[in-house]
């Protein structure tokens, strides 16, 4: 695998780079048409059930349990779409959305300053204090959800949004602090130091200089703990009523009966639900990581 | 512990860093304090809502009798002593460690090698960003429904292909769930699937932190490629690699939703691991007692695999800064 | 489809406040009503718009205190839309008084019950009145977190309906809930192919192997692949078919506290289902892997002439925008052995209160409407559920609609109840295992069931 990675990186590294030792036009034309046939068999891998989703959103629901499977929706029917439009799809979407980017906003915000602290900062019980931090994710969320329900109960947050997003905005916080103190350790300490000898205050120091340079990484665990709450089911299922449900459930809500799927509906639904999102994140991928990173000081 | 990616290779860069700060008094009695300022929050909010379900979790397992928690009383050690004579939570447990070993060396391997790939520089890169992306942001359960419904041995999208393939013959179709052997190894394949994406993220963000400058060094050097990923490529990206490990590990013993949508545990219960155990003896059988013990000796088994990491971790960090 | 809307549905719907918090709360300062919001959120395909909107869109509204009792139904989807404009129906008789608002819950059994069991040991006042599983009241019951209904029934309200509806609410002398509609396991058979290969309609075993044979292999030419269909996935349906099987062969399995499965009677019909498969090769290999819905998938289109399933099957199967098979459809007691009856499985949904809700005469006049003449009526014409009322099933109006409601009469006379134990999953789970094991060749039936009889055979 390892040398198999390194021969295609060796044929578009020499192209970039022109080393005049390698450069063979035949072992280039190869290399390229190589790594072509990599990407497109991985693409195949990565996409299929996506691409599967799309061809059965058009299917009728005797396309989509004809024996064997119909491969491609004889016409494009859209009474799958028009039945996600018509249901409540809607607001889980939003609810998803709001859930999500909210609880990751919180648990980003706290991981950050934490993560400071374990990455750049000397202070006594640091192993001890990181051991806790992380000691909540080894606790399965499985085992958390009925204790977890009373406590929320008592506060009167179950059926409101603040029920999911007390929880995941705390459960994302060990793996985001794990994250991001390795992203912060990798940021050279002069830098900093030098910010603190012009006179900046430590905390200014970190949002001023920490912050900014380790915005791949940060963007990087943000994206991570959304995808994880926008994945979350168990809460989502137990915590939630029809006008909070979020999207894992909502589909599921929407597409199936005590004894029947329809398949048509659920993969509308499971496609609407995704590509927005893989389009969002690609979009704020280039702004944000290409467009600071190209201005920052590296290494 | 203290050192940076950049002091990982030292015949490349001579850009040392000291230990950053030795000396105390009340410089560094200021920065202590400012440490546990900006740790308050963190903590804050998992005394408040972390640690308790965690604590009634633990006194649980000690408890017996009972029924969702009403009624129970102290049973010492009977819990435990009843997980050593149940087959059903060994073979549990062997599926759970099998599942975590096999799915994430498999996502580690799978997503390093997309993260290498999607950090080249070629056109239409976006497109293999994009399958990076897309099997991990599909909700899991669903996901699982959709993967039974293409491997469904009659109306399957799988065996339509091979069909059409002559690769299969139509009154004959595999039953790809049907048993225990294929069952266990499409929930691995599912499982590598649905996450090597997180894997490619995060070593991607380790990659894009590499300095191209170490690169050329070796180039100069005369390097060959395959010396260059050995010797300056995975030392650097070990950091990494032993976090996006840690967190792979801890989830996958903790698999729950991606197995229940797509086998519940079956064939039999051949696919059944610890996370399923533990839902059908709390929430379906209301064994507080007893699902609380397998839950204890599950946080015990995802401690050990992540002290086993992290000293991997801090090893590897302290022989570097020796150097 | 449906529209799972309790706001369009339900008129005077109250706003759920989403978010209570207050620094929520001074951010949501551009007023949008919901409703609008979504409007203009799926025209645009769904977009997200600014954030602040969005968290205005959900801020709270207003809810006056004294306006109606509010009561929260918790139950199933139900795409035919009948069961909202029922509670539409309600809603308007009693204006001002009480407000039904109907939450409809994802399908799958399991996460229901994992829901309700999360709501109601958590001690929340919220559903005042569930829709759950016939298996379920004794669970439910037994740790006090449904409120006995005996105060408002009495001896001649309960005559109304079958027996079984009427006492399967029943838990340690006290009544928890009445059912709201039944099911039952059925024998579906392909009317045009047991007309041409015999025309009785087997109701033993060996009868139907007998004419199963014949017509896989007579039919093979028109796409006849197999001669039974039956669930065999890990889910509740194997343990009920293995409990037909049981009944049928004139066995039972004893009372609880004293449960016996794994004598002869419950091994054979647990070999009888094995055999089916890899020895009569008269169920598709794949049968470990089949829920209800993929059986019908199969019996839809054409591919077999008998199929075990639910009621539900009966109208899919003759729908002709969905079935090859669509007017060909009958449907019969499960299969017994010789000189034994066959009894299907029973099943359904009973409604019971929350002990937690502030409102329970209002939820008990909600239960009595819907378990009234006109509401179960208007539920078999327009969904096509079964009722629980007896007066319904005989009403000449229903018949006409739902023609096959005549037969089910004698059908659901000879239903047995599944056992009703404190802790019903604690039963069905292993057994669920055991059975699917064996259907995938993992052991021998006897091995099998005597595995779960040392954990099964003494729930009470």
């Amino acid at each position: 695998m390892a040398s198999e990675i390194s021969r295609q990186f060796a044929a578009v590294s020499d192209e970039t780079k022109a080393s005049p030792r390698r450069h063979l036009p035949t072992q280039f034309i190869a290399g390229r048409f190589g790594l072509y046939i990599l990407v497109a068999i991985i693409c195949l891998a990565q996409f299929f059930p996506i691409i599967w989703s799309l061809l059965t959103s058009f299917m009728t629901p005797q396309e989509t349990l004809s024996i064997p499977a119909a491969l491609f929706p004889s016409s494009l029917n859209l009474t799958n779409y028009a039945s996600v439009f018509n249901s409540d799809i809607g607001r889980y979407y939003l609810n998803s959305v709001i859930v999500s980017i909210v609880s990751a906003t919180i648990t980003m915000t706290l991981a950050s300053l934490a993560s400071y602290a374990f990455a750049r900062l000397k202070f006594r019980l640091k192993t001890l204090t990181l051991v806790f931090t992380l000691a909540l994710s080894f606790f399965p969320p499985l085992a958390q959800v009925l204790p977890l329900y009373s406590l929320l109960n008592k506060a009167h947050l179950i059926n409101t949004l603040w029920a999911l997003i007390v929880p995941y905005s705390v459960l994302g916080l060990p793996l985001a602090v794990l994250i991001l103190t390795a992203f912060f350790r990798d940021i050279p300490g002069d830098l900093e130091e030098a910010a603190m000898v012009d006179g900046l205050t430590r905390f200014k120091a970190f949002y001023r200089i920490i912050l900014p340079l380790s915005t791949p990484g940060f963007f990087t665990t943000f994206i991570i703990v959304f995808v994880a709450n926008w994945n979350e089911f168990l809460f989502a299922l137990n915590y939630t009523t029809a006008n909070t449900y979020t999207l894992p459930v909502g589909i599921v809500e929407v597409s199936q009966t005590e004894f029947t799927t329809n398949f048509g509906v659920l993969s509308a639904a499971t496609t609407l639900a995704v590509v927005p999102l893989v389009i969002l994140i690609l979009l704020l991928e280039r702004r944000i990581v290409s467009g600071l990173t190209s201005g920052a000081v590296k290494g | 512990m203290q050192t940076s990616l950049f002091t990982t290779s030292k015949e490349i860069t001579q850009a040392d860093e000291l230990p950053r700060r030795q000396k105390l008094g009340p410089l560094g009695r200021s920065e202590e304090r400012f440490a546990w300022m900006m740790l308050t929050p963190v903590l804050l909010a998992l005394l408040l809502v972390g640690v308790y379900p965690a604590i009634t979790s633990i006194i649980y397992a000690f408890e017996k009798g009972g029924y969702y928690g009403i009624n129970m009383s102290f049973g010492g050690f009977t819990n435990f002593v009843r997980l050593k004579n149940d087959p059903q939570f060994w073979s549990s447990l062997k599926f759970s460690l099998l599942y975590t070993v096999i799915t994430v060396s498999g996502q580690m391997i799978l997503g390093t090698a997309l993260a290498l790939l999607a950090n080249l520089n070629f056109p239409g890169r976006w497109v293999l960003r994009a399958a990076i992306l897309f099997p991990w942001v599909i909700p899991t359960a669903t996901n699982s429904v959709i993967w039974q419904y293409m491997f469904n041995d009659q109306y399957g999208m799988v065996n339509s292909v091979l069909i059409h393939l002559h690769l299969m013959s139509a009154t004959h179709p595999v039953v790809w769930l049907g048993t225990a052997q294929s069952a266990t190894w499409l929930i691995f394949i599912l499982a590598i699937w649905k996450a090597n994406s997180l894997v490619a993220l995060l070593v991607l963000a380790g990659l894009q932190g590499i300095p191209t400058e170490i690169y050329e060094a070796a180039r100069v050097d005369g390097a060959t490629h395959i010396q260059t990923f050995a010797r300056i490529t995975l030392p650097l990206l070990m950091p990494t690699l032993l976090v996006t490990m840690t967190l792979r590990t801890i989830e996958s013993l903790q698999a729950f939703d991606l197995i229940i949508a797509f086998t519940n545990g079956g064939p039999g219960i051949s696919t059944q691991n610890l996370g399923l155990y533990i839902y059908t003896q709390i929430s379906q059988y209301g064994n507080y007692g007893y699902g609380s013990a397998i839950v204890t000796v599950l946080m015990v088994i995802t401690l050990v695999f992540v002290v086993a990491y992290l000293s991997m971790l801090f090893r590897s960090n302290a022989s570097e800064s020796r150097g | 489809m449906t529209v799972n809307d309790d706001n369009k549905n339900t008129p005077q719907a109250p706003e759920t406040n989403i978010f209570e918090g207050e620094t929520l709360k001074k951010l949501a300062n551009k007023k949008i009503s919901r409703r609008s919001l979504l409007a203009k959120s799926a025209a645009a395909g769904i977009g997200a718009t600014a954030f602040g909107s969005l968290l205005a869109a959900c801020g709270p509204t207003s809810s006056s205190s004294n306006g109606p009792v509010t009561i929260t139904f918790w139950a199933l989807v139900d795409t035919t839309g009948e069961q909202a404009n029922e509670i539409n129906t309600f809603n308007s008789l009693h204006s001002g008084k009480i407000n039904v608002v109907l939450q409809t819950l994802p399908p799958v059994a399991t996460d229901q019950y994992s829901k309700y069991i999360t709501a109601l040991q958590g001690g929340n006042s919220t559903p005042d009145v569930v829709q759950i599983d016939v298996t379920w009241p004794a669970p439910f019951a037994t740790p006090g977190w449904l409120a006995p209904i005996d105060s408002y029934v009495n001896s001649s309200y309960l005559s109304q309906f079958w027996p079984s509806a009427a006492s399967v609410g029943k838990v340690n002398g006290k009544l928890y809930g009445i059912q709201r509609y039944m099911d039952i396991g059925m024998f579906y058979y392909r009317t045009d192919l047991v007309k041409k290969y015999g025309g009785n309609v087997p109701a033993t075993r060996s009868d139907m192997m007998t004419m199963a044979q014949a017509i896989m292999k007579g039919e093979a030419a028109n796409g006849i692949e197999y001669g039974y269909l039956m669930p065999g996935k890990k889910i509740e349906a194997i343990v009920d078919e293995w409990l037909e099987f049981t009944w049928g062969d004139g066995g039972n399995i004893g009372t609880p506290g004293n449960l016996q499965v794994s004598g002869s009677t419950q091994v054979a019909a647990l070999q009888f289902m094995y055999d089916l498969i890899y020895t009569y090769k008269l169920a598709p290999q794949g049968t470990n892997t089949y829920a209800p819905n993929d059986i019908l998938a199969l019996f839809q289109a054409g591919k077999a002439p008998f199929m075990r399933n639910w009621t539900y099957a009966y109208a899919l199967a003759n729908d002709p925008t969905k079935s090859k098979v669509a007017g060909n459809v009958g449907v019969a007691p499960t299969l017994a052995t010789t000189g034994n009856q066959g009894h299907g499985c029973t099943g359904g949904w009973v409604l019971g209160i929350n002990a937690n809700s502030k409102n329970k005469d209002a939820a008990w006049t909600f239960i009595d409407y819907m378990l009234s003449k006109s509401t179960q009526t208007s539920m078999a014409m327009n969904a096509g559920l079964i009722p629980s009322r007896p007066d319904v099933i005989s009403d000449p109006n229903v018949l006409a609609k739902a023609p096959f409601l005549s037969q089910l009469n004698s059908i659901l006379t000879s239903g047995n109840n599944r056992p009703t134990l404190v802790n019903y999953n604690q039963f069905t789970t292993p057994m669920q295992a055991a059975i699917n094991g064996v259907l995938s060749g993992q052991g021998s039936a006897s091995s099998a069931l005597s595995g779960v009889q040392s954990q099964v055979g003494s729930l009470t």
